[in-house]
């Protein structure tokens, strides 16, 4: 056989087989009508162009927030700067959620909370006195929401965190308490969070989470006050033989657990 | 001999040339005579079943809370034998999860926990002029687990269990005026806590899928205790339960042995079947 005849035959068995092919490759067998409820999951609705997230927040810091050993405040380890003094705190938070496409799965968040730590917050107050702080922050973050068209809408978010933190302490003596301020102290840091919203129907809705926030990454100073019953949040390392009041090493680390409601503009749940 | 062979091969790709033909010119031509096959779409889903188990093994990254904590990231001698705190902060570990359905809907879940977790005092820290300490905890549980889309590739949940721990340690204590070093065991003790949990697993396939998730684990709730090593301490035990300011014994403070873990891992899924429904 000649190599054309070949490859004419070769053709012919290969158009044949491929005919053969194609009539089989759609697996068409199932095994009933689907029923209500797989319908049900199959419906979509409209994602949020626009949600608006109030949290109410549990604060429990962590690392060198997570002072209070023994759950008592120690005016000692505070003023050598070895933690900020506190471990408990709440807050509240106000966050916008903007769709960054139709199916409204990626978001751009841009939150406002204020949150407070108290050395006496759900502990008793220490005999040694007490401290307290306020953060009041501003974030910008992105947000990957896993169900944005359904009332059940996981989501993971990521956010850059500017704060400004100040605070005030008070520590016993035997004659008169001693009171210091500590200023108003810029930094930048992170939040990581995971959480949960639940559409009751068109607009409300309910959140629960938890985020992870380090608040001081960036900006961290040490420095000596020219009054002394005021103080900076000095949370750098001191080198050297130098000693500050209140400073070292700090990181201004905490967990929050959220719950709150949401408020949706543009959103058309599945009925 | 050529000749023939090539007429053959002509011959049957003029056969099946016109046989193709004949098909198309048919159905032009002859559509009353000739009954046409008509193409009918149907749409056909394909939804997973509930697992009859799942197996979950993850690796955690742990950060210590509340005691379990140290100062300016650092180990401190006296504020571990005083009793301050566990002087650790940073940690890792293992745990391996079986989850077993409640309910046919596969929201309520019988989670079992079998975890180990070590801290240590060098994890991530540099400074440990004074000496370090770590501990082990060996801990299992079982617990109640709410899953959201048990039924979906991304199943997102939350539990609770309580947890059995048993933690031990050691620590090398240096003395910073002549470097001498002494070590002291910190021996088994149990202790009863609890852990919350919020996490996804998504499932690649109907049986291999990952996980990861947040854990709140604060492991002696329950069980502290403070007992007086003597004065030549070389073995102590975790002397968590809180002393009297007046009289107090080494290593010994209240102490919460809290952490939160950050997971991620492989899922095994038992059981799942993929059935196929037509659309109406």
């Amino acid at each position: 056989m000649t190599n054309l005849s070949k490859y004419l035959v070769s053709v012919i068995l290969m158009v044949s087989a491929c005919n053969i092919l194609f009539a089989q490759s759609a697996d068409t067998s199932y095994i009933g009508i689907a029923p209500a409820n797989v319908l049900y999951m199959l419906k979509h609705g409209k994602a949020p162009r626009v949600t608006l997230q109030l949290s109410f927040n549990y604060n429990i810091g962590m690392m060198d927030l997570a002072a209070n050993d023994n759950t008592s405040f120690r005016r000692d380890d505070f003023i050598a700067g070895r933690d900020f003094g506190t471990r408990y705190g709440y807050g509240v938070s106000l966050t916008g959620k903007i769709a960054l496409h139709k199916e409204g799965n990626v978001r751009l968040n841009v939150s406002g909370s204020y949150n407070r730590f108290e050395s006496n917050f759900v502990i008793s107050e220490s005999p040694e006195g007490k401290v307290s702080y306020n953060v009041i922050q501003a974030a910008l973050g992105l947000e990957n929401c896993f169900n944005p068209d359904r009332p059940f809408k996981p989501y993971i978010g990521f956010d850059i965190v500017a704060s400004f933190i100040n605070g005030k302490s008070t520590f016993k003596t035997d004659s008169t308490d001693f009171n210091l301020t500590i200023n108003s102290a810029f930094r930048i840091g992170f939040s990581a969070n995971f959480g949960f919203e639940y559409a009751l129907n068109d607009k409300l809705g309910l959140n629960l989470g938890v985020k992870l926030t380090h608040a001081n990454v960036i900006g961290r100073q040490s420095k000596v006050s020219p009054n002394p019953n005021q103080t900076y949040l000095n949370d750098d390392k001191v080198t050297g033989n130098a000693t500050i009041p209140f400073a070292g090493w700090k990181q201004f680390l905490y967990s929050t657990f959220f719950t709150g409601v949401n408020y949706y503009f543009g959103m058309k749940d599945k009925k | 001999m050529m000749r023939a062979a090539n007429k053959i091969s002509a011959f049957l790709f003029v056969c099946f040339l016109f046989s193709y033909a004949g098909m198309i010119s048919a159905q032009e031509i002859h559509v009353d005579t000739i009954k046409v096959n008509k193409t009918r779409m149907i749409n056909i889903v394909s939804v997973m079943t509930v697992p009859k188990l799942i197996l979950q093994l993850s690796a955690s990254y742990n950060s210590g809370a509340m005691e379990l904590t140290s100062h300016n990231g650092g180990f401190s001698s006296f504020d571990l034998t005083s009793g301050k705190n566990f002087g650790a902060r940073n940690g890792f570990g293992i745990n391996l999860t079986g989850k077993i359905p409640l309910n046919k809907k596969g929201q309520f879940w019988l989670d079992v926990v079998a975890g180990f977790a070590r801290f240590q005092s060098d994890l991530f820290a540099q400074n440990s002029q004074e000496g370090k300490v770590s501990y082990n905890s060996f801990n299992g549980g079982a617990g109640v687990e709410y899953n959201f889309t048990s039924y979906h590739h991304v199943k997102y949940y939350f539990g609770l269990n309580p947890l059995v721990s048993v933690i031990s340690g050691k620590a090398t204590l240096i003395n910073p005026n002549d470097n001498t070093q002494t070590i002291v065991t910190i021996k088994s003790n149990v202790r009863v806590g609890y852990s919350v949990y919020m996490g996804l697993e998504y499932a690649f396939t109907k049986n291999i899928g990952m996980n990861t998730g947040l854990k709140f684990t604060h492991a002696n709730l329950l069980m502290k205790k403070t007992t007086d090593p003597g004065a030549n301490y070389t073995q102590v035990e975790l002397n968590d339960g809180a002393t009297s300011a007046f009289n107090p014994i080494p290593f010994g403070g209240w102490k919460q042995f809290a952490y939160i873990s950050a997971y991620a891992g492989i899922s095994y899924f038992f059981g799942v079947k993929v059935n196929r429904y037509k659309l109406p």
